[in-house]
C-alpha cells in the first residue's frame, strides 16, 4: 500500500490514498418456511486515488498483487490528469495511525451459522398467523468490512466495521387484494443486536398489521396536517435537508441551502444534525474512507440553518476542518460527500399530546421510499400506509400514499414534535448508485404537507 | 487468470469437496467512468474486477457463495464456503438442478470493439462535447454526470459439462444539468446502449440545456384534476420495472404476490400494448443468447394485444411450477459491469420490448383537449403489489387544445400502475432505450394531478 502511494507520488500526484477494502457478508433469505438463498461473500479490491489540480484519477483491481496494484497506482496518477477540474490544494493534516476493532459483544464470526438460520426461519415461521398470509418473507444479513487506508500525508489506518439486519415482510390478500407490511432491526455491532429481540412477536405482529391492511381506505388528498413518524421524518431529513447540505452541492452552487448559514429555514421545534458516532447506528463509522474520524455536525438548530458535511476536499474549497464524510460504497467507488445517521432531535410531547391537537389530518406508518432534490428543495416520500386523524382522534387505517411539497414550507410549518426519536438503517444512492449504509429519522413532526396517491 | 480457468478450477474444486452438482458463474470486467463536477471533468477511473459465485447441491441441499478473485485460492475458498452453507440447510424439494448444455436459439452478440478499445482519452472528450453543448446557453451548467463504457466478459460452467460465454458492452450516461438565478431549474438526461457510436453527446448536451430552462419555467401547480398524461420513455420504464417486470416474474406468481396471478389468457391490459421479451434485439443492453444460468433464451410474447400470454422463469422457479425457463435467470445490470458476480439469480425481462405506436409524441400531444406532457418525475416507483402510485412531477408541460398552455412542477400524479395499462389512450413512435427496456411514450387517459392550494 505504501509503495502505491510512493508510485503515485513519483508520478507527481498532489495528494493520493491506497484504499484496501475486505467485506465478508452473510445473507439468509427465507420464503414461506423455506430456505430460498443461504450466501456467503468474501469481495475485495484495492482503490488508487491521485490528485491532479481539482481532478482525480481512480484505478482500482480485485487483484491485491503487487504488479497489478503498483500499475493501477501508475494508471491513477496519469489519469488525474484528463479532468479538467480546478480545485484548491487539499491542506496536510495530521497523520492518524492504528488499527481499530469494532466494538462488538458478539462478532459474526463467533456465532454458528446455525443460529443464524434459526433466527431467520423462527421469524418466518411467526408469520403464519392465518389463511389470509399467502406470502411471508424474512432475512438475516451480516456484514464485516475491513478498510486499510495509506495516504500522502503519512496516514496508516486499519479499521472494521461490522453491521447486522433482519427483516420480515408479510403479504396479505383477501382474493381481491394484497397488501404488505413490514418490520426490520439493524445497526452496527455484532449479534447481540439480535440476541433480545422476540422474533416470535415480531413476525406475528407484522403478519397481523398487513391482514388489517386490507380493510384500509383510500387516503384523502390535498395540503393536510400532517404528523409524520420517525421513518418519514427520516426521509426529509435526509432526501432533502440532507443531501441538499452535502458541501459538494454547496460548493457548485446545486444545493437550495448554498449561502443558507445562519439564516431561519424552519420552525424553532427543528434541530437537525448528521452524527456518525451514534453508537449502534446503522450509519456510524469509526472513520470516513479518506481516514477522517467520524463526527457530529449540527445542520439545523432550532430552524436556524448552521453548516455542511465535507470531505477532505470540499473542506479545502470552503476553509474548513473535514467533517468524517468522505465515504466509498467499495474499492471499486469513488469518494464523495455522504451522509451518516441524519435526524431530526427529539422535541417534549408525547405522540397522544400531538394528536390531541389535530382536527383533520394524516399520521403516517413506515416509509416504502424517498427521492433527494437537492436543487428545488422537494420533498417525495411514500409512506407504507397511515391513519387518519379525526377531531384529534385517530380513526381510520389508510392505504399507502405520498407525501409531498417544498420541504422549507414544511419545516417553517412544524408546530409539534415529539420525544421519541428512532433511527431506521438501510443504504443511501447518490445519483443512481454508490450505496453507502446510513441511517436517518427522527421523532413524530406534526406539519402541513401535500398528500396523494394509494 | 482467464474465466475459464477460474470456472474449470471452481467446478473441480467444488466436486472434489463433495458436491454431488455445481455451477459457476464468473465475471470479468474492465469498467472506464469519467464524472463531471461543476461543468468540469472531475474525476476519471479504470476498474479491473475479476469475480465468481458457486451455487452446489450435495444430497439435495443448495448452498451459494461468492468471491473476487486475485488467486485460485480464493476460488478454492468459495467452493467450501459454497459447501459449508449447504450443509446447513434443509433439503431444497424444489430445486432439481442445474442446466443442461443446448443449443442458441437466439442470435445476438452485443459487444462493441470500439468500446474494448476505447480511452480514458475518448472518454473525457465526449463528455467535454456534452459539457459544451449544454452549456452553450448562458446561465446553463452541467453540475454532475457520468460517462461510462465498460466491457463485460461472464462465463456459467456446471458440472453438467455446460460451458456458456457471454461477452457484452454497455454505454450509459446519466447527467443533469441546470439553470443559476434565484429559482433554478434542473434536467436529467440518461442513455443506454450497448454501442459507443449510438452516444450523440452533443445531441444529448442540447436535449439538456431544454430540459434544465424548461424545469426553470416550472411554476407550482394549484388545485387537482383528472387528466390525461403522456409518460416519457425513461419514467415509463421504471414504472414498467416496478409493475410488470414484478408481476410477470414466475417467482411472484409462485409465492401469490403477483398481480397478474391466475390471469393467464385474459385481457389485462388496453389491446393497444404488446409486450414482447426478445433477446435477440441489438440495442438491448442485456440480449444475449443464453441467460446466467446457461439456459438459451428465445422471443416470448408475454402481453399480446392486451392478453396475458405467458410469464418469466429461472431454473428454480420451473421447478416450482414443473415447466421449462423460459431463460430469464440473470444477474445483469444495464448500467455498470463491475461486481455482477455478487448478484444473486433473479428473474427479469433480457430486453422488454413494448410494441411502439405510429405516431409520434407531438402528434399525440396535438389531439390532446387537456393534459400534461411529463418530463420529469422525482421517482418513478410504483407500488409493485398494489400498483398504486403517487409521483411528484419536477417538470411537466400543461396542454389545452394540443397546445402547450404552461409548465408545472410540485404536484403529484396519482393513480394505479394495473388500472393505468388498462386505459392506455395512444402509445407513440418513439422507442428508446432505457434500462433493459425498449419502450415509446405513452398516454394514459385518467392521472389525478393533486397540486397545492
Amino acid at each position: 500500500m505504501q509503495k502505491a502511494v510512493d508510485r503515485m507520488l513519483s508520478e507527481k500526484a498532489e495528494f493520493c490514498d491506497a484504499r484496501f477494502q475486505s467485506l465478508s457478508r452473510l445473507n439468509i433469505l427465507i420464503v414461506d418456511d423455506g430456505v430460498r438463498s443461504l450466501t456467503e461473500e468474501e469481495v475485495g479490491g484495492v482503490c488508487l486515488r491521485a490528485r491532479h489540480l481539482g481532478s482525480w484519477g481512480y484505478a482500482s483491481t480485485s487483484s491485491v498483487d503487487k504488479g497489478p496494484v503498483l500499475e493501477a497506482a501508475r494508471l491513477a496518477a496519469k489519469i488525474a490528469r484528463l479532468g479538467t477540474a480546478k480545485g484548491r490544494n487539499i491542506p496536510e493534516v495530521k497523520a492518524v495511525h492504528g488499527t481499530y476493532k469494532a466494538q462488538v459483544k458478539l462478532h459474526p464470526s463467533s456465532v454458528p451459522l446455525e443460529e443464524k438460520l434459526s433466527l431467520a426461519q423462527d421469524l418466518n415461521k411467526a408469520q403464519k398467523v392465518g389463511p389470509r398470509i399467502v406470502n411471508a418473507n424474512s432475512t438475516y444479513a451480516e456484514s464485516a468490512k475491513t478498510t486499510m487506508l495509506v495516504n500522502s500525508f503519512s496516514t496508516s489506518l486499519n479499521w472494521e466495521e461490522v453491521r447486522g439486519r433482519v427483516n420480515c415482510m408479510s403479504i396479505a390478500s383477501d382474493g381481491t387484494r394484497a397488501e404488505v407490511f413490514y418490520d426490520l432491526k439493524d445497526g452496527t455491532g455484532g449479534f447481540e443486536l439480535f440476541k433480545s429481540l422476540d422474533v416470535e412477536e415480531m413476525g406475528s405482529a407484522c403478519a397481523k398489521e398487513a391482514v388489517k391492511m386490507l380493510s384500509a381506505k383510500k387516503c384523502p388528498s390535498g395540503e393536510l396536517t400532517c404528523i409524520s413518524d420517525p421513518m418519514i421524518s427520516g426521509l426529509l431529513a435526509h432526501e432533502v435537508m440532507g443531501h441538499a447540505s452535502e458541501a459538494d452541492e454547496i460548493v457548485k452552487r446545486r444545493s437550495f441551502l448554498t449561502g443558507a448559514v445562519g439564516k431561519k429555514v424552519a420552525s424553532d421545534t427543528v434541530t437537525m444534525v448528521d452524527d456518525g458516532t451514534v453508537a449502534g447506528a446503522h450509519g456510524t463509522i469509526p472513520f470516513d474512507d479518506e481516514g477522517t474520524p467520524s463526527s457530529r455536525t449540527v445542520i439545523i438548530d432550532r430552524g436556524e440553518y448552521k453548516g455542511y458535511m465535507h470531505s477532505l476536499e470540499t473542506a479545502a474549497e470552503m476553509g474548513v476542518p473535514p467533517t468524517g464524510n468522505g465515504r466509498a460504497q467499495d474499492p471499486h467507488r469513488r469518494v464523495f460527500v455522504r451522509m451518516t445517521n441524519t435526524f431530526f432531535e427529539a422535541g417534549d410531547l408525547s405522540l397522544e399530546e400531538m394528536i390531541e391537537g389535530v382536527k383533520y389530518g394524516v399520521l403516517t406508518d413506515k416509509a416504502i421510499s424517498g427521492m433527494e432534490d437537492p436543487v428545488g428543495g422537494g420533498f417525495e416520500s411514500k409512506a407504507l400506509r397511515g391513519f387518519l386523524i379525526e377531531r384529534g382522534e385517530v380513526t381510520d387505517m389508510l392505504r399507502g400514499f405520498t407525501l409531498t411539497g417544498k420541504a422549507l414550507e414544511i419545516l417553517n410549518t412544524t408546530d409539534a414534535v415529539s420525544k421519541d426519536l428512532r433511527l431506521d438503517g438501510g443504504t443511501c444512492g447518490k445519483g443512481v448508485e454508490d450505496f453507502i449504509p446510513v441511517s436517518s429519522g427522527g421523532p413524530y413532526c406534526r406539519s402541513k404537507i401535500i398528500i396523494g396517491g394509494g | 487468470m482467464r474465466p475459464e480457468e477460474v470456472a474449470s478450477a471452481a467446478v473441480k474444486m467444488a466436486r472434489d469437496a463433495g458436491a454431488d452438482h455445481a455451477e459457476v458463474y464468473v465475471t470479468r470486467t474492465r469498467s472506464l467512468s469519467a464524472y463531471v463536477d461543476d461543468s468540469r471533468v472531475k474525476s476519471v477511473e479504470e476498474k479491473l474486477d475479476l469475480g465468481l459465485s458457486i451455487r452446489v447441491i450435495r444430497s439435495g441441499k443448495v448452498g451459494n457463495s461468492s468471491s473476487s478473485v486475485s488467486s485460485l485460492r480464493q476460488v478454492e475458498a468459495c467452493a467450501r464456503s459454497a459447501l459449508r452453507a449447504s450443509s446447513l440447510v434443509p433439503k431444497d424439494e424444489v430445486f432439481k438442478g442445474f442446466a443442461w448444455p443446448a443449443k442458441e436459439r437466439v442470435h445476438v452478440r452485443n459487444k462493441d470493439p470500439e468500446v474494448e478499445a476505447i480511452s480514458p482519452e475518448t472518454l473525457c472528450e465526449l463528455l467535454k462535447q456534452l459539457i459544451g453543448s449544454a452549456t452553450e446557453a448562458k446561465n446553463v451548467k452541467v453540475p454532475n454526470g457520468v460517462l461510462r463504457a465498460a466491457e463485460l466478459e461472464s462465463l456459467v460452467a456446471n458440472t453438467n459439462e455446460l460451458m456458456v460465454r457471454r461477452e457484452a458492452s454497455l454505454v450509459f450516461l446519466l447527467a443533469t444539468a441546470m439553470t443559476g438565478g434565484g429559482s433554478p431549474g434542473e434536467g436529467v438526461e440518461s442513455f443506454f446502449s450497448p454501442y459507443l457510436k449510438d452516444l450523440d453527446a452533443a445531441a444529448l448536451g442540447a436535449s439538456l440545456r431544454a430540459k434544465a430552462k424548461a424545469a426553470a419555467r416550472a411554476k407550482a401547480y394549484k388545485g387537482r384534476s383528472t387528466i390525461q398524461v403522456v409518460m416519457p420513455p425513461h419514467e415509463l420504464s421504471e414504472m414498467l420495472q416496478g409493475s410488470m417486470h414484478f408481476a410477470l416474474s414466475a417467482e411472484n406468481v409462485n409465492r401469490k404476490r403477483s398481480p397478474l396471478l391466475g390471469k393467464l389468457g385474459k385481457q389485462v391490459t388496453a389491446p393497444v400494448l404488446t409486450l414482447t421479451d426478445d433477446p435477440s434485439d441489438k440495442r438491448g443492453m442485456l440480449s444475449s443468447p443464453y441467460d446466467d444460468e446457461g439456459v438459451p433464451t428465445k422471443r416470448k410474447p408475454l402481453v399480446k394485444d392486451g392478453v396475458l400470454k405467458g410469464f418469466l422463469y429461472d431454473l428454480y422457479n420451473s421447478h416450482f411450477s414443473s415447466t421449462v425457463s423460459t431463460g430469464n435467470g440473470l444477474r445483469r445490470s444495464s448500467s455498470e459491469a463491475v461486481g455482477n458476480y455478487q448478484l444473486g439469480v433473479s428473474i427479469a425481462p433480457v430486453c422488454l420490448v413494448v410494441k411502439p405506436g405510429t405516431r409520434s409524441v407531438e402528434s399525440m400531444v396535438e389531439g390532446m383537449e387537456a393534459g400534461l406532457v411529463v418530463e420529469k418525475v422525482a421517482s418513478a416507483d410504483v407500488h409493485p403489489i398494489t400498483g398504486d402510485f403517487g409521483l411528484e412531477v419536477r417538470c411537466g408541460h400543461l396542454v389545452e387544445k394540443g397546445e402547450v398552455k404552461g409548465t408545472v412542477k410540485h404536484c403529484l400524479l396519482s393513480g394505479n400502475m394495473f388500472r393505468a395499462l388498462g386505459q392506455i389512450g395512444e402509445i407513440a413512435n418513439d422507442a428508446t432505450v432505457s434500462r433493459n427496456l425498449i419502450l415509446p411514450s405513452m398516454r394514459f387517459d385518467s392521472f389525478e394531478l393533486i397540486g397545492s392550494g
